[in-house]
């Protein structure tokens, strides 16, 4: 009877309106932006498994998984993994800073969301730059 | 139960935050930590991938791959982000399956792809940078 009614009572909880309630602002889409990232990673991480698969399996193996990284499929695979990343990371930063109540004021949790949003970008960008400049490895 | 935590309120300050003490409290702690954990690891795997994506031939990208600071960045990364990232993606199933049984089917498959991810791309760079 009570498993009954708990049942029924989880039916009938209601669920968080807010994406059809509230306005749309900047810090909104950057949460909202922060999970679709998060699970684009999940997703990214598990082709570069395979990748990594493919390159410990031997050259006989490598064609099938070479183009997780090469071609124009690669390139978008790579860099899309990257700014995500880089974009995900820095939304971390972000609710790190807000959990110690850094930049919670109006003008400064726009800017911190702002700076993460092109901080994503600048990076990725830099990144691929200097990884071509530099070469390190 | 609510009690104290280390978390700090931005309207009140350290210390006077109040969390119900249950698993969320503990994950969300262990979610900041990942995250730097995760930062200096991030760059360095960023720069591997960059690396790869200029010298994508078999050989050149097992020879990135496999020196030993990539492949340990490589690793750390995988090990943590993945463990980082099923507890990331439990919280979109709360969030959005009410099903009870939906709801535990999605978690065993969330738990068992973070591993076989880790798991498979932990094992093949390990294998890489061993026999370089």
């Amino acid at each position: 009877m009570i498993e009954a009614e708990r049942a029924s009572l989880a039916e009938r909880r209601p669920l968080s309106p807010h994406l059809t309630v509230y306005r749309m602002m900047l810090t909104m889409a950057m949460s909202m932006a922060h999970r679709i990232t998060g699970v684009a990673l999940y997703l990214g991480a598990a082709l570069l498994a395979i990748y990594f698969a493919g390159l410990a399996a031997g050259p006989g193996a490598y064609p099938a998984v070479s183009w997780i990284v090469d071609g124009v499929t690669g390139k978008i695979i790579l860099v899309g993994f990257v700014w995500a990343l880089y974009h995900h990371l820095l939304g971390g930063v972000r609710h790190a800073l807000w959990d110690r109540g850094i930049l919670m004021g109006p003008v400064g949790r726009e800017a911190l969301t702002q700076a993460t949003l092109f901080g994503g970008v600048a990076l990725t960008a830099l990144t691929f730059y200097l990884v071509t400049l530099v070469r390190p490895f | 139960m609510t009690s104290p935590t280390p978390f700090i309120s931005g309207r009140t300050g350290r210390g006077s935050a109040f969390v119900s003490d249950r698993s969320g409290a503990s994950h969300d702690r262990f979610m900041r930590l990942t995250n730097w954990l995760l930062l200096p690891l991030g760059v360095a795997v960023a720069c591997v991938l960059a690396s790869v994506a200029a010298n994508p031939s078999y050989l050149e990208a097992r020879a990135i791959v496999g020196q030993p600071l990539p492949a340990l960045a490589l690793i750390a990364f995988i090990l943590i982000g993945m463990a980082h990232a099923v507890i990331g993606v439990g919280s979109i199933i709360i969030d959005y399956v009410h099903d009870a049984n939906k709801k535990a089917l999605a978690f065993v498959v969330n738990t068992i792809a973070g591993v076989l991810i880790a798991g498979v791309w932990a094992v093949a760079v390990a294998l890489i940078a061993v026999f370089h």
